[in-house]
């Protein structure tokens, strides 16, 4: 296993429970998909996940050894390996943008972990993502989308082994998000990705977890999931309102951007 | 002329004002770093007086009217002296920002680099919160706001821009040890 979450729980500072009783595992090269309504958890989850913030009860372990400040304090083996395998898309990319120029804010990451192959992965996925013509460019200075893309090339630049993407498709324009679920489609790595975007959800991934009020509602197929419309309406996925069919207007349970 | 050297050369060319108070020295000196910024000259003049206004004439008021009040002398020359030393080294300061480019000077220390653009990114993200904050409030005020709800808006904008600035600040650490900054 990849990836082992025993019971996690995690409460912030001011007392208020993300994540309750999370237990699940992840196999290499799982696509999961992470659903759930504002403030289900799921950011929360993913910073777990990347050894950021620490459970406040039960236990992660990536491949075997548990994630901790012990074992990921600065500089330690486990450290170096565990953030090179492992990279997270923050669901605001600013906050991951502190270097003068595009090229350098790419490069960042492969000189800090000493990944070889610098020039030409900066070079590869500033083009793939449309950012050739930006290299030289203040990142702070780039549009909303702009920085999505910088952000997620900085993230696949590192090739990491498990990929844990917060709302990945926000601010894209839908040729991105087409070639990024291509991207996820064929590739070998591990990925986790959180998103509410229903539509999507079956492409980005062929297995899916449910949060609801951080408890995890639902693990299994994505398309299983997406089938059960009582379990999205559990999960404030789906909802009733007037809703209109040519000329009948009826009232049924639905989901916005998707329907089975 | 290198963007460090240019740097220190702005650093050392700052304090020099306070040096004199001579004012044909100082209005001299003022002049020749006036004619020293080439085509932007009145742009950079036109910002240093905007950021100087309403504090030197504050200022230069107040002293007035105190001597007018204490029925002693006006001393006008040590009142020009002040505001043109303010000026020249306001001046001074926003021709810097003009013509060095900060990172390049300082790329020969990577961690100044970083900790500089990780200042002007959160600068850049709280100037552009800001600004919606005001396009919000003008879209929703009909007629003008009086001084009172002025006060109170720009209040809970402060407060509102610092707990992001504190939430934004954690997330940039995170996302720096994420991506390897304490390895």
């Amino acid at each position: 296993m990849t990836l082992t979450l025993t019971d996690v729980c995690y409460a912030w500072d001011d007392g208020n429970t993300a994540l309750a009783g999370l237990s699940a595992s992840v196999a290499r090269r799982d696509k999961i998909v992470v659903l759930g309504a504002n403030g289900s958890g799921k950011s929360t989850l993913l910073m777990l996940l990347n050894g950021l913030i620490f459970p406040t009860s039960g236990a992660i372990a990536y491949e075997g050894v548990p994630l901790s400040k012990s074992t990921l304090a600065a500089g330690t083996p486990f450290a170096r390996r565990f953030r090179s395998e492992c990279a997270l898309l923050f669901q605001q990319p600013e906050a991951m943008l502190f270097n003068p120029s595009v090229s350098d804010e790419i490069a960042y990451g492969l000189r800090r972990l000493a990944l070889p192959d610098e020039a030409e992965r900066v070079a590869y996925w500033a083009s793939t993502l449309g950012l050739g013509h930006l290299l030289d460019e203040r990142p702070y200075r780039l549009s909303g989308g702009e920085k999505q893309k910088l952000a997620l090339a900085c993230v696949l630049a590192l090739k990491p082994r498990l990929l844990l993407l917060d709302e990945p498709t926000a601010n894209l324009d839908p040729m991105t998000v087409a070639w990024l679920a291509d991207y996820l489609l064929d590739t070998s790595q591990t990925v986790i990705i959180a998103t509410h975007n229903l539509s999507l959800a079956a492409e980005l991934g062929a297995r899916c977890w449910i949060l609801s009020g951080g408890r995890l509602l639902f693990d299994g197929p994505t398309t299983r999931a997406l089938a059960d419309l009582s379990l999205l309406e559990a999960a404030g996925l789906a909802h009733r309102h007037r809703h209109r069919h040519g000329p009948r207007l009826h009232r049924h349970l639905h989901g916005h951007d998707w329907n089975p | 002329m290198s963007e460090l050297a240019r740097l220190l050369l702005y650093l050392c060319l700052v304090p020099l004002p306070t040096l004199t108070d001579d004012v044909r020295l100082l209005a001299a000196g003022f002049f020749m770093a006036f004619l020293a910024q080439g085509k932007s000259r009145g742009r950079i003049l036109r910002r240093s007086l905007i950021a100087l206004f309403t504090f030197n004439l504050t200022i230069s008021l107040g002293v007035i009217l105190f001597a007018v009040l204490r029925s002693a002398p006006i001393d006008w020359e040590w009142l020009v002296l002040v505001n043109l030393r303010a000026l020249t080294m306001t001046f001074l300061v926003f021709s810097c920002i003009a013509h060095v480019d900060l990172a390049k000077a300082l790329q020969r220390w990577p961690t100044l680099v970083l900790l500089l653009t990780v200042t002007l990114g959160q600068i850049q993200c709280l100037y552009e919160i800001l600004r919606r904050y005001r396009l919000a409030q003008q879209s929703r005020m009909i007629g003008p706001t009086r001084l009172a709800e002025r006060y109170r808006l720009s209040a809970a904008q402060a407060m509102a821009l610092f707990e992001h600035a504190e939430a934004h600040t954690q997330l940039v650490a995170r996302a720096m040890r994420s991506r390897g900054v304490f390895e």
